[in-house]
């Protein structure tokens, strides 16, 4: 049993050429059945016979016209002709997928240029490794967040990023203006990446430094950036010193391990260590090794001509009314004190950053009242 | 007098002369020649002319996405198709000056 296939007369129009043309390297071939498909759509004709002659005309006009010979034009055998039906049927069916899928299927179907098929598959994946490369230890840590969020959402970014270069491909323009589209594209994600990358950073791994990690991040990211320094009062408003550690007795540090030991060697130096327009003086202990973990840190603001006199000065805080004995009266507090303001007996701190409360430790100090 | 023959030897310069308005697909290449004059060119010499023009690196070729149909493949002159072009004028000027002047000699 057989199955019929019905070819329009454009199809055996098609075929009938490739026929005439076998001897042809296969590209060169598929670039004529391109040209021809299109200009037969073109004429808008159901039979293109009556614009372009029969097709032993035609294959005997271009070959003339394009310097070939006329071996192509002898009959092939019964084997070879079966063959040559099979091969144009397989690519009759690839054109039509190519098609299908425009403007994709467009510049994959265009053989005479392989190098620039080339570069235009390759320009999406240069693409991503920019974006992965620009993106590495500036918003998502050491490892990117591309890198660390599992190979589907890595393919889905190399398809996404592919299908693109071929779509902008696709557009009529110079290839600079193609990448030049590409460029802006890829700038634009970075910058929307840039906007919402603060929901993806406080992962409990990474505000702890490591000490092994010589680019462990910032301590905590607060809502005016990363926290570099950190004020501690107890519940009267006074101003304490405290160490601080986390659950493990891990000394808690702003800054990240590289500024420590570039600290250290600038402890017994006269040059200042500056570090993002402050100069820091660290307390240092016994064996002249500054203490990062004691706060606040005493911060200078830097300019051109030195540092300020005067420390930076601690922010103006609100302290909260707590519950609880207070002074002589013996009833809870009803109005908040602003530091500096009467001192109350307490074992809890409050501590603020450089901006606002942040965190309430159990880091504890007390302070004497007066009376 | 059969012009198809002397349309074969100037069928080069002629496609270049069109690409030299601006880059096109084979079926508005045809039309715009037909358009100039050359009634008779077969579509079928056009398109062998590009591919020979092609092959040769006088021209460019990009598949741009059709809303009408198949992709087409735009054709444009390169610099060494500019190059030709430039050449044949000069060819074509001096043939079709001493041509002239040969057929306007009164007969001896």
């Amino acid at each position: 049993m057989t199955t019929a296939t019905i070819s329009t007369p454009a199809e055996k129009y098609l075929e009938a050429v490739q026929r005439g043309l076998s001897d042809l390297p296969a590209e060169d071939i598929e670039e004529v059945l391109q040209d021809l498909a299109a200009h037969i759509a073109e004429l808008g004709e159901d039979n293109p016979e009556a614009s372009l002659g029969s097709p032993d005309a035609f294959i005997a006009e271009f070959r003339a016209s394009a310097g070939l010979d006329s071996v192509g034009a002898r009959s092939p055998g019964r084997a070879r002709t079966w063959l040559t039906e099979r091969l144009a049927a397989i690519k009759r069916s690839r054109t039509r997928l190519a098609q299908m899928v425009e403007p994709l299927g467009a510049p994959i179907t265009r053989r005479s240029d392989e190098i620039r098929t080339a570069w235009i598959w390759s320009r999406g994946l240069l693409g991503l490794a920019a974006f992965v490369w620009i993106s590495h230890d500036r918003f998502y840590g050491n490892q990117g967040w591309l890198l660390s969020n599992g190979l589907l959402l890595n393919l889905i970014v190399v398809a996404s990023a592919t299908a693109l270069s071929v779509w902008l491909a696709g557009k009529r323009g110079t290839w600079w203006q193609r990448t030049e589209s590409l460029a802006s594209i890829v700038i634009g994600g970075l910058i929307l990446l840039a906007i919402i990358s603060p929901r993806y950073v406080p992962y409990p791994e990474e505000i702890y430094p490591d000490t092994f990690d010589q680019s462990a991040p910032a301590l905590l990211i607060g809502p005016n950036g990363p926290i570099q320094n950190i004020y501690a009062y107890d519940t009267s408003g006074n101003p304490v010193q405290v160490l601080l550690y986390d659950e493990y007795g891990n000394p808690l540090q702003t800054l990240p391990e590289y500024a420590y030991d570039e600290a250290e060697t600038y402890a017994g130096q006269s040059e200042p260590f500056i570090w993002e327009g402050y100069e820091i003086r660290f307390a240092t202990d016994t064996y002249g090794r500054p203490i990062g973990n004691l706060f606040p840190l005493e911060r200078y603001e830097w300019t051109e001509t030195g540092a300020r006199s005067a420390p930076q000065p601690p922010p103006v805080i609100g302290i909260p009314a707590l519950p609880g004995p207070t002074a002589d009266d013996g009833t809870a507090s009803e109005t908040e004190a602003t530091a500096p303001a009467a001192q109350q007996e307490t074992t809890t701190t409050t501590m603020v950053d450089e901006g606002m409360a942040s965190t309430t430790s159990e880091a504890t100090t007390s302070t004497t009242p007066k009376n | 007098m059969d012009t198809t023959q002397l349309l074969k030897g100037v069928l080069d310069t002629a496609v270049l002369a069109v690409l030299r308005r601006g880059n096109t697909y084979g079926y508005d290449l045809v039309r715009q020649l037909r358009d100039s004059g050359f009634d008779d060119v077969g579509d079928a010499s056009v398109y062998g002319t590009l591919r020979r023009l092609f092959g040769g690196g006088y021209l460019t070729s990009e598949i741009v996405p059709s809303d009408e149909g198949p992709p087409r493949k735009y054709y444009g002159l390169n610099n060494a198709g500019r190059d030709m072009l430039d050449s044949a004028t000069k060819t074509w000027g001096h043939f079709s000056l001493v041509m002239s002047e040969l057929l306007a000699e009164e007969a001896v």
